[in-house]
């Protein structure tokens, strides 16, 4: 197809959409609705993965060494470069005696901490907070830092990473099956909208057809069609959410710092609109092309 | 120009729509195709628009062997063949000039063509001055002038006409009529199917006849056989 009749066809399909505007409307509404539910279910979605994420980036494992080796010690220089070496180290803090102990002291203990009056902190082992690059394979990681020579204890609580791992997962599939029911849900409500609009000018199609128009002819101005509804629908939709959750994230993240979880917050809406933008509109311009592209399927038999 | 070749076409519901059709309308020639309703002529239309495929039989048009036609080629042979429509089949959205330049459009016709030829065309059917008309604002003879003038935008060799009178009054069919015999004296094969005594009558040109999906009579300077009925 030459560029000029491209041109032409494309023209033909924006003009559709102004020309048949109650069509249009409702078309976009129902876009609209559709990829409203989507848009909602990404914003939970990408905030429960940034919080899952922000909580497996936070976690760290404790190693433990010798309490006899004291800081400046050779061994525990040995200590440190073997986990410094470990390829799934991220980071690694040395903790000293006098850290832990004032840890113990102030943090832990607290009210109780007169108990450590004229104790030393010789008792406490040399520790290194360890962050860990990849947690699905923090067991294994755990266990090479057990066998390295003097290290007395790992602090490795296996069974809340592996909760942590399984959340994850469930959340990725469960997304994927989601978004794909919700995809598809809308690509149905889309191309029985736009198979009113095709039925209304069956007439049209069926004299295109006997003039001479090949079905790509026929087909492209429905297909530029859907997609601008599709387009235009999924954009009211990203307003409508965005707006929505500009005004409660406040809220919400205020009452989680009341109720005292600080770990978890909302995103910020800047952080996610421009993906946000680009998934719905992307969405909503495929669900427009392939909706329209099956209703106008069956009327190019002529 | 069009060989029909023992053509048989029987629909999956069993009925037989033509039986063992066979006739040849050679280039520049017109002709009627007249008969009864339910006597076949639609079913040939279908056939030489290749709507349709015959069950039996071959039909050849402009030299296509059409059951060698593939489906992509389709749009190619309907651009070499004007059709005009009882019911005018117009775009309603579109003004006269559309109308008539969509038929070069699907051939990818540049702009500036169009611009020349479409007034052209227009003119020779007498609607210059209608171009930027919408078809709703025309007169019966003057959608089906459109709908000549879109058939003829293209040049073709061969130009089918079903029932171009039907919807007109006798002066608008007249004209119509009128138009189509010089349409073919400048060339184009014309075929008129239709069922209208007077027009067959009045033009003496060859006539075949179709009766319950059989060719019963084919002649040259033809008329309907009974005077006193409108077939």
């Amino acid at each position: 197809m030459k560029i000029r009749t491209f041109s032409y066809v494309a023209g033909q399909g924006l003009r559709n959409v102004y020309k048949n505007k109650l069509m249009s409307v409702i078309s976009m509404g129902m876009v609209a609705v559709s990829l409203m539910v989507f848009g909602i279910f990404f914003v939970i979605l990408v905030n429960i993965n940034a919080n899952v994420n922000s909580i497996k980036k936070d976690y760290q494992i404790q190693v433990y060494c010798d309490a006899s080796l004291t800081y400046n010690d050779p061994l525990i220089g040995e200590i440190e470069k073997q986990i410094k070496d470990n390829p799934n180290v991220e980071s690694c803090k040395k903790i000293s005696k006098e850290e832990a102990f004032q840890v113990l002291k102030y943090e832990m203990l607290k009210d109780d901490s007169t108990i450590l009056d004229n104790m030393s902190n010789a008792f406490l082992p040399i520790s290194f907070t360890v962050k860990l690059k990849n947690l699905s394979i923090g067991v294994q990681t755990a266990n090479e830092f057990e066998s390295i020579p003097n290290v007395k204890r790992v602090n490795y609580p296996q069974k809340v990473m592996e909760a942590i791992n399984a959340t994850a997962s469930w959340i990725y599939m469960g997304s994927l099956l989601i978004g794909g029911i919700l995809a598809l849900a809308a690509m149905f409500i889309i191309s029985n909208t736009i198979r009113l609009t095709v039925f209304a000018r069956k007439r049209d199609i069926n004299i295109m057809k006997y003039v001479g128009a090949s079905n790509a002819f026929v087909r492209l101005p429905f297909i530029i069609e859907g997609m601008v509804m599709g387009i235009l629908g999924s954009a009211i939709s990203f307003l409508v959410i965005g707006y929505s959750y500009m005004s409660i994230i406040g809220t919400i993240n205020n009452q989680l710092t009341t109720m005292g979880i600080v770990s978890l917050k909302l995103l910020d809406f800047t952080e996610i609109a421009a993906v946000m933008f680009l998934c719905m509109v992307g969405i909503g311009a495929v669900v427009g092309v392939i909706g329209s592209a099956i209703s106008v399927r069956k009327h190019l038999e002529v | 120009m069009i060989k029909i070749d023992n053509v048989t076409m029987k629909y999956p519901n069993g009925t037989v729509a033509l039986k063992d059709v066979s006739f040849q309308i050679k280039e520049g020639e017109f002709a009627f195709i007249i008969g009864h309703s339910g006597a076949g002529k639609s079913t040939l239309l279908k056939l030489m628009l290749k709507e349709e495929n015959p069950t039996e039989g071959e039909i050849f048009i402009n030299g296509k062997n059409f059951s060698k036609l593939k489906k992509r080629q389709i749009p190619q042979l309907r651009r070499s063949i004007g059709i005009v429509f009882q019911d005018f089949r117009l775009l309603p959205d579109r003004t006269v000039f559309e109308n008539v330049a969509f038929a070069m459009r699907i051939t990818e016709a540049s702009h500036k063509k169009i611009k020349k030829q479409v007034p052209l065309a227009l003119t020779l059917v007498g609607l210059g001055r209608k171009a930027k008309a919408f078809p709703t604002e025309l007169s019966g003879g003057e959608q089906q002038r459109v709908g000549l003038a879109r058939a003829l935008i293209n040049n073709p060799a061969l130009l089918i006409a079903d029932e171009p009178t039907g919807n007109l009054d006798p002066i608008n069919s007249a004209e119509i009529m009128k138009l189509l015999e010089e349409i073919n004296a400048n060339g184009t094969t014309v075929v008129v199917i239709t069922h209208e005594k007077n027009i067959v009558n009045d033009m003496k040109k060859r006539v075949i006849e179709l009766d319950a999906g059989a060719v019963i009579r084919d002649e040259e300077e033809g008329k309907y056989k009974n005077e006193d009925t409108d077939i």
